[in-house]
């Protein structure tokens, strides 16, 4: 199990790199499918939230930008407004989303995520810019 | 015997220098949030251990850092380190790094926009908190002024923040427009004597203030003159880069404007300029000694354009008569080939007897004058940029 996972008592069948999330089952009996999405943040950003490597969250289906960045704030709430706006949410202009060696900044926040990113075997990337002094 | 705290907040993060009484050693902590721009970092006047900071970047936005153990350990508002993030439905425990202008139908006004560069209206953008002014009565509650130009208040240390919508809803807003540098809300001073008085300052608007805790406010900038705006007599428009007052005699301002040394002796109703035979009258900090209110300090800065002081020599000067004359303190100062500047935040006196005064350059020194400015020692010689220093003395 890894870090920050549900407790076993949610019956959730863990999904393994490179494979297809398995049905999770919930003690509710609701069939929801969940991702377990890799995101990789900036170094500055780990040192807000306390953290170190990457990050390793839950995701409902689908998979996508607007629902990895929900899941991150909601378990590291001191993270809202670093990445995209409070209120908006539009992505902070010297940050970018890479996935599968693709920049997606650009792509719809509901889009859904590329396989790889979804099964876990490829992480999602924030980048911040290189820039400054 | 007191010691002196100095929060010194810097490009790269933010230093707390320990002082003895004396003021000549020091202790040196930092940097905090290393790589992150700290604008600013004030204490409490009622209880010194809590600290706030302004936690900057271009690229990850604001945070806001406190303290309540003087400087030794830091956490946002609201979020303690090691304690739970979220209250256990979900909900944030809090939001200290929120900055929302405030546009509710309540305040009736239209408070979307400000000149652009271009003479065009421009949507109000948070960027940054270039101050806090912590209360002067209770450790909670604590002002900010940010970028783009606005005032915000939290009344829970920092946990949450809402804006003083009066401020930029009173009617000039829309003409105002920032600098080369921001339109940045940089100067709040509450005064002592009475609760529902606070001044502020901002570039490129001028000065402001309400009577009445911050629900309305006024524009204060009759006698000021600015030769690069289309109107120098203008309300509004005013690059005023530092205002300064002794809490004993809260009607007396003094202002540090883009160009010019103003003073107003009647609660900035008025100015006049008090710039006398100062070599240049361009610059950025302003400040007074502690202990006599007509002593005032500024560092001249060549000109608009050449941000370093005259002939490559750090001086400043202090006027002992509220203006017009002053003296060129340079004791212990580098007087060659010194092309630093002083930032608006980055110079402030402390309380003790003789005044120290203090102040840090843009090349990473900390100055202190244990005795009121005749003579200087660097604290520290090689932080990165000094963007804020402020004082505190400790039993």
């Amino acid at each position: 199990m890894y870090p920050g996972s549900k407790p076993a008592a949610q019956a959730r069948v863990l999904c393994l790199h490179n494979q297809r999330p398995l049905l999770a089952l919930r003690a509710s009996i609701r069939h929801v499918l969940i991702y377990m999405i890799r995101v990789i943040i900036p170094y500055h950003l780990k040192m807000l939230a306390n953290i170190s490597g990457e990050v390793q969250l839950d995701v409902d289906a689908p998979a996508t930008q607007r629902a990895v960045l929900d899941a991150l704030e909601s378990r590291y709430p001191m993270l809202r407004g670093t990445i995209r706006d409070h209120v908006t949410h539009e992505r902070r202009p010297f940050l970018r989303f890479f996935v599968c060696e693709q920049d997606w900044s650009l792509e719809p926040p509901d889009a859904p995520l590329p396989e790889a990113v979804a099964s876990g075997a490829e992480p999602f990337l924030v980048i911040g810019a290189i820039a400054g002094g | 015997m007191s010691s002196i705290r100095l929060l010194v907040g810097t490009r790269k993060g933010g230093f707390v220098l320990t002082g003895d009484g004396k003021r000549q050693r020091w202790n040196v902590s930092g940097p905090f949030f290393g790589g992150w721009e700290i604008y600013h970092m004030k204490g409490s006047p009622v209880n010194p251990d809590r600290i706030y900071a302004s936690q900057t970047s271009g690229w990850f936005g604001q945070i806001i850092q406190r303290s309540d153990d003087g400087g030794k350990t830091w956490h946002q508002p609201g979020t303690p380190a090691g304690e739970p993030t979220t209250t256990p439905d979900g909900t944030p425990m809090a939001e200290s790094n929120k900055f929302v202008y405030d546009t509710s139908p309540e305040t009736g006004k239209p408070l979307t926009t400000h000149q652009w560069y271009d003479g065009t209206q421009h949507p109000w953008e948070f960027k940054r908190v270039w101050h806090l002014e912590p209360s002067l009565s209770d450790p909670d509650t604590v002002y900010a002024g940010v970028e783009d130009a606005a005032i915000f208040r939290s009344n829970d240390g920092g946990q949450n923040w809402h804006e003083l919508a009066g401020l930029r809803g009173h009617g000039t807003g829309p003409q105002w427009s920032p600098g080369a540098g921001g339109m940045g809300l940089h100067t709040i001073l509450l005064d002592p004597t009475n609760p529902n008085r606070i001044y502020i300052a901002i570039s490129a608007a001028g000065t402001f203030r309400t009577d009445d805790g911050g629900k309305t406010w006024k524009p204060i900038n009759r006698g000021l003159k600015s030769q690069y705006i289309p109107d120098p007599d203008a309300e509004v428009g005013h690059c005023v880069h530092r205002i300064a007052m002794h809490r004993s005699r809260p009607d007396v301002l003094f202002m540090q404007k883009h160009w010019d040394v103003m003073r107003s002796d009647d609660a900035g109703d008025n100015w006049h300029e008090v710039s006398g035979n100062l070599p240049t009258d361009f610059g950025f900090p302003v400040e007074v000694h502690a202990h006599e209110p007509e002593t005032i300090y500024v560092v001249p800065i060549t000109s608009d354009s050449l941000h370093y002081p005259p002939d490559g020599k750090l001086r400043v000067y202090r006027s002992s008569s509220g203006g017009n004359e002053w003296e060129p303190l340079t004791r212990g100062l580098p007087q060659a080939n010194c092309f630093v500047n002083v930032l608006r935040d980055a110079m402030t006196a402390d309380a003790l007897d003789p005044c120290g005064v203090y102040f840090g350059t843009t090349g990473g020194q900390v100055y202190c004058s244990p005795d009121g400015g005749d003579n200087w020692t660097p604290v520290v010689r090689d932080l990165p940029a000094v963007l804020s220093v402020e004082a505190q003395v400790l039993p």
